[in-house]
C-alpha cells in the first residue's frame, strides 16, 4: 500500500475513532481543560466528530414553553405567543426554551427574549416572561382519567428603560 | 474467524460505484438548500445581530471553539461592512455555494464555502439549532473533504479525472461507519431509559404540544402498540451496524430505518430532521443495499439536466461520447 493510501486510511481511522469517543461522551470523562482534550474538541467542532446522539434519550421530560405578557403606557395588556414565519420556527424556539429550564441561564435567556419581543412591540413598556411546563400523564394515569396540564414555573419582569440597569427582575 | 477477516478486508477494498458519492453530495446540497429556503423568513431572527439571542449573548454563552458571525463581522469591519451586511454576505455565499455543490460545479471550492458559511451560521445560531444542524454540518464537512464531485457533476463531465477505486471505497465507508456509530450510540442511550422499554417514550413525545400532530389517545388503551414501536426503534438503532452491513438483513434494515425517519417526519412534525436522515441513509446505503440503484439506471437519461447546464454555460463539447461514460 503506497504511503498516500496509508495516510488517508490513518486519517479516516482517527476521524472515526474520535466520532466513537465523543459519541461515548468523551467530554464528560473529565480532564476537559487538558490542552489535548481542548485541541481534540476544537478539531471535533470543525469536523463534526464531537457530537453526542442523545435524541429523546434516555427519556422525555416535561415540555417547557414561554408566554409573554406586555403592558403599554396606557395600561393596556397583551398576552403574546412568539410565532415565527417558517414551519421550523417552533422546533428552534423550543430549543431556547429548553435552556430556560437551567437555573444558570435563566436570567440572560429571559432578558434576551424580553428584549426581542419589546423590539417587535415598541408600544409596550413592560414585559413578563413566564415559563410554563406541560405535564404529560403516563398511559396508566391517562386511563385513570388524568389529562395533560400546563403548570406555571417561574416568571421574570422587565421594564423598558434607557438605563439598562433599571430592568427589574423578580 | 476465517471468514471475518477476509470480509473486513473486502469491505474496505472492494470497488464501490462512484455514483454513491455523487448521490450523497446532491442529497446534502438539496437538503441544505431546502432548509435554507424554509428558514429564510425568520433568518435574521436566528442569525441576525439583534435576533432572538443577540450576538453578545450567543458568543458569551457559547462553548464552541469555532468562529461565529460576530468574528467574521469584525474581520470585515475595515471594509465598512456592517454586522447586518455580514449576515447578508454570508447568507448569499451559503446560497451560492449550495447551488454550486448540487450541480457539482467547482465542487471542492463550493463544498468548502458551504461548510464554512454553515459553520459561521451554526456557531452563532447554535442555541436554536437541534439535531438537524449537527447532521447538516457533518454532511457538508464530507462534501468538502471527500471526492463527492467525482460523479453526477459538471466537474466530472468537463474534466474527467479518474479516481483510484480505493479512495471511492474509503470515502463511502467513512460515511457509512459514521452513520453506524451514530445509530449505535443513539440506540444505546435510549436503551438506558425505562420509557423506551415500556412504550412511554412514544406516548409522551406524541402527546407533547410541540410534536402533537395526530390524536393518539387510543394508545393508552392499547399500550402494546407504543411498546412495540419503542422496542422496534431500540432494535433498529442499536443493531443498525450489524443489520445494515450484513448481506442477509441489509435491505430490510435500510427499509426499516427509512420508514422510521418517514414516520418521524410525518407524525412528530420533524420534517427537516426526518428528511435529512432519510436522505443520508438512502444516499449512503442505497447502492450498498440495492446494487445498481444508482449506477445502473442513471447512465443515459440522467444527463438531460447537464445538457441544460451546458447550454446555459455555453461550454462546447461537454458531452463527448468518451466523457459521458459513467465511471465506476
Amino acid at each position: 500500500m503506497p504511503l498516500k493510501h496509508k495516510l488517508y486510511f490513518s486519517l479516516a481511522t482517527l476521524h472515526l475513532v474520535l466520532i466513537g469517543l465523543f459519541a461515548s461522551h468523551l467530554g464528560e470523562w473529565g480532564r476537559a481543560e487538558h490542552p489535548v482534550m481542548k485541541a481534540v474538541s476544537c478539531l471535533g467542532d470543525y469536523t463534526g466528530s464531537n457530537n453526542i446522539f442523545s435524541f429523546f434519550a434516555p427519556g422525555l421530560s416535561d415540555q417547557p414553553y414561554v408566554v409573554y405578557a406586555t403592558k403599554d403606557a396606557t395600561g393596556k395588556e397583551r398576552v403574546l405567543d412568539l410565532k415565527g414565519n417558517s414551519p421550523d420556527f417552533t422546533n428552534r424556539i423550543n430549543n431556547i426554551y429548553g435552556y430556560l429550564t437551567l437555573e444558570e441561564g435563566r436570567s440572560v435567556f429571559s432578558a434576551s427574549l424580553a428584549q426581542f419581543v419589546l423590539q417587535r412591540y415598541p408600544s409596550a413598556d413592560k414585559i413578563r416572561v413566564a415559563m410554563v411546563v406541560q405535564k404529560i400523564p403516563t398511559m396508566d394515569e391517562f386511563r385513570d382519567g388524568k389529562r395533560s396540564q400546563w403548570h406555571f414555573w417561574f416568571h421574570r419582569d422587565f421594564e423598558k428603560n434607557t438605563a439598562a440597569d433599571k430592568s427589574k427582575i423578580n | 474467524m476465517k471468514k471475518i477477516i477476509p470480509n473486513i478486508h473486502n469491505f474496505f477494498t472492494a470497488p464501490v460505484p462512484v455514483q454513491t458519492l455523487g448521490c450523497f453530495r446532491i442529497a446534502v446540497g438539496i437538503f441544505a438548500l431546502v432548509q435554507f429556503l424554509i428558514l429564510l423568513p425568520d433568518w435574521m431572527w436566528f442569525y441576525g445581530p439583534q435576533g432572538l439571542l443577540p450576538w453578545e449573548v450567543s458568543d458569551g454563552l457559547s462553548t464552541r471553539q469555532t468562529p461565529g458571525l460576530s468574528y467574521f463581522a469584525n474581520l470585515l469591519l475595515p471594509l465598512s461592512i456592517s454586522a447586518k451586511g455580514t449576515v447578508y454576505l454570508v447568507t448569499t455565499l451559503y446560497f451560492c455555494s449550495l447551488t454550486g455543490l448540487i450541480f457539482g460545479y467547482k465542487t471542492r471550492l463550493m463544498g468548502t464555502v458551504a461548510w464554512f458559511t454553515h459553520l459561521l451560521l451554526n456557531t452563532t445560531g447554535h442555541f436554536t439549532a437541534y439535531g438537524v444542524e449537527t447532521f447538516a454540518h457533518i454532511g457538508l464537512f464530507y462534501c468538502m473533504v471527500l471526492p463527492v464531485g467525482a460523479s453526477w457533476s459538471v466537474d466530472s463531465y468537463r474534466k474527467p479525472s479518474p479516481l483510484p477505486p480505493y479512495l471511492v471505497t474509503l470515502s463511502v465507508r467513512i460515511i457509512q461507519i459514521h452513520l453506524c456509530i451514530i445509530y449505535l450510540a443513539s440506540g444505546l442511550e435510549k436503551s438506558i431509559g425505562s420509557q423506551w422499554w415500556n412504550g412511554e417514550a412514544i406516548w409522551i413525545a406524541m402527546q407533547q404540544d410541540q410534536f402533537h400532530k395526530v390524536d393518539i389517545n387510543w394508545m393508552a388503551s392499547l399500550p402494546i402498540v407504543p411498546k412495540v414501536l419503542c422496542i422496534g426503534t431500540l432494535i433498529a438503532e442499536t443493531l443498525y451496524p450489524l443489520g445494515i452491513l450484513c448481506n442477509k438483513t441489509k435491505k430490510m434494515w435500510l427499509l426499516a430505518i427509512l420508514s422510521m425517519h418517514f414516520f418521524i417526519a410525518i407524525f412528530l412534525g420533524l420534517q427537516l430532521f426526518g428528511g435529512l436522515m432519510f436522505l443520508l441513509n438512502f444516499a449512503t446505503f442505497g447502492e450498498y443495499c440495492f446494487p445498481g440503484i444508482f449506477s445502473r439506471k442513471m447512465r443515459k437519461p440522467s444527463f438531460a439536466w447537464f445538457k441544460i447546464v451546458n447550454q446555459f454555460l455555453l461550454i462546447n463539447n461537454l458531452f463527448s461520447d468518451k466523457r459521458s461514460i459513467n465511471r465506476l
